[in-house]
């Protein structure tokens, strides 16, 4: 089924204009870049898209319909041209779990870098996947989206996949083959911010970038009557000091300062970065900012190390 | 329905979309009391956030508030008075 009869068959089952969103935000958390340029070139525009059959039941016109779809995908148009690349990255989507999605220009040959990119509660990467996707390159760099699927910020793991948080990162590793990647590194916002850390020190992998990150003296982690999560990291630390580790946090958020001060109280060597940009608040969901002001490529590249061409163990 | 409960609703949809101010027990309790308010440009409510709050309201209070109807909005206090006023309205009050 082409993109365009997915959507017609999904909003022939919306009957408000809210239902219509809850079409267009299961869109926004699945579809690339270039099927983002497909829907904006072809949405309510030209003749491809033949209008579809709405709901006998609905309480919105098809010219309503039509303002509510073109809204939707002209603002993810322009979130990509912020970006300011002069190509659309050339993404594909490959499903490889409920919860788990791998994004790459070829599966088979897989690029050189992956960034294992989890969430926050709300299941998505502080902006659509479209952004994100456009944010790297899709010729060196897969992206492996990792949502938090039942919304608990990742306590009691991921349904179907892991047990608990700890346990994600090696259960990751049955679905893709970590090998074949010169670079592996994670990537972690909100609530996906402490997982991305301790997965990338439990395998051992190149670098992590925790974003607005909650506090690990928090406590949602530590093992009822057991270990707690602060101890915990150091000790994942002291075998995986080549890790690269960035706490970035919005020079606006207090609370977000304070916790990326007390993730790199239990994690040696970890750089803190206050990101703050001239004349805008920034606050807790500081990639978008950078991603509307075209800096976030270049961010990304320098702190996970993605443009290096020389590898350790590579 | 009560004030409360729309409240309520409201919280649990603020929560749901994970918004950072609504990730503290206390700041939600205070909210659905009705001790606090809050302004929509305290806390960062991307636009996507914006379209699961008006879904839940109409999940769960039967009545239809859509992202448009908040460009005026100023407070969550606000949000709750355009709801009730719907939800009288559907009652026939």
């Amino acid at each position: 089924m082409n993109l365009l009869d997915l959507y017609n068959a999904r909003i022939a089952d919306a009957n408000s204009l809210n239902e219509v969103s809850q079409v267009h935000i299961v869109f926004a958390n699945s579809l690339t870049p270039t099927e983002i340029v497909f829907l904006h070139g072809n949405l309510f525009a030209g003749s491809k898209h033949k209008a579809p059959k709405l709901s006998p039941l609905c309480r919105f016109t098809l010219p309503q319909l039509q303002e509510a779809g073109r809204l939707w995908i002209d603002q993810h148009r322009a979130m990509l041209a912020e970006i300011g690349k002069p190509r659309i990255e050339l993404y594909r989507r490959y499903e490889l779990h409920d919860a788990v999605v791998l994004f790459s220009a070829d599966r088979k040959t897989p690029r050189r870098n992956l960034v294992i990119s989890l969430t926050g509660a709300n299941q998505r990467l502080m902006m659509p996947i479209s952004g994100y996707l456009q944010n790297f390159d899709g010729k060196t760099t897969d992206i492996l989206y990792v949502r938090d699927s039942s919304r608990q910020g990742y306590r009691g793991g991921i349904p179907k996949l892991a047990g608990d948080m700890v346990e994600i990162g090696p259960a990751l590793t049955k679905l893709v083959d970590l090998k074949p990647y010169q670079r592996t590194v994670t990537v972690g916002v909100s609530a996906g911010g402490i997982p991305g850390l301790v997965m990338a020190l439990r395998l051992g992998l190149d670098a992590t970038l925790v974003c607005g990150g909650s506090s690990p003296e928090r406590g949602q982690f530590d093992e009822t009557g057991g270990a707690k999560l602060t101890d915990r990291l150091r000790e994942w630390r002291e075998a995986s000091l080549h890790t690269r580790v960035v706490v970035g946090y919005g020079a606006q958020d207090e609370k977000d300062e304070s916790a990326a001060a007390e993730i790199a109280q239990c994690v040696a060597g970890a750089e803190v970065e206050r990101i703050a940009l001239d004349g805008v608040e920034v606050k807790h969901n500081f990639i978008y900012k950078l991603s509307v002001a075209g800096l976030l490529p270049a961010f990304m590249s320098d702190r996970l190390g993605l443009a290096d061409e020389d590898r350790a163990g590579g | 329905m009560t004030e409360a409960e729309i409240r309520q609703v409201i919280s649990d949809a603020l929560v749901y979309a994970a918004v950072p101010l609504f990730a503290e027990s206390a700041e939600q309790s205070d909210f659905v009391a009705g001790r606090r308010d809050v302004r929509l440009d305290e806390f960062e409510i991307d636009s996507l956030a914006t379209m699961e709050l008006c879904i839940a309201i109409e999940l769960n209070l039967g009545v239809e508030i859509v992202p448009g109807d908040l460009t005026e909005i100023a407070t969550l206090g606000d949000i709750v008075a355009l709801a009730q006023g719907r939800v009288n309205v559907e009652a026939g009050q």
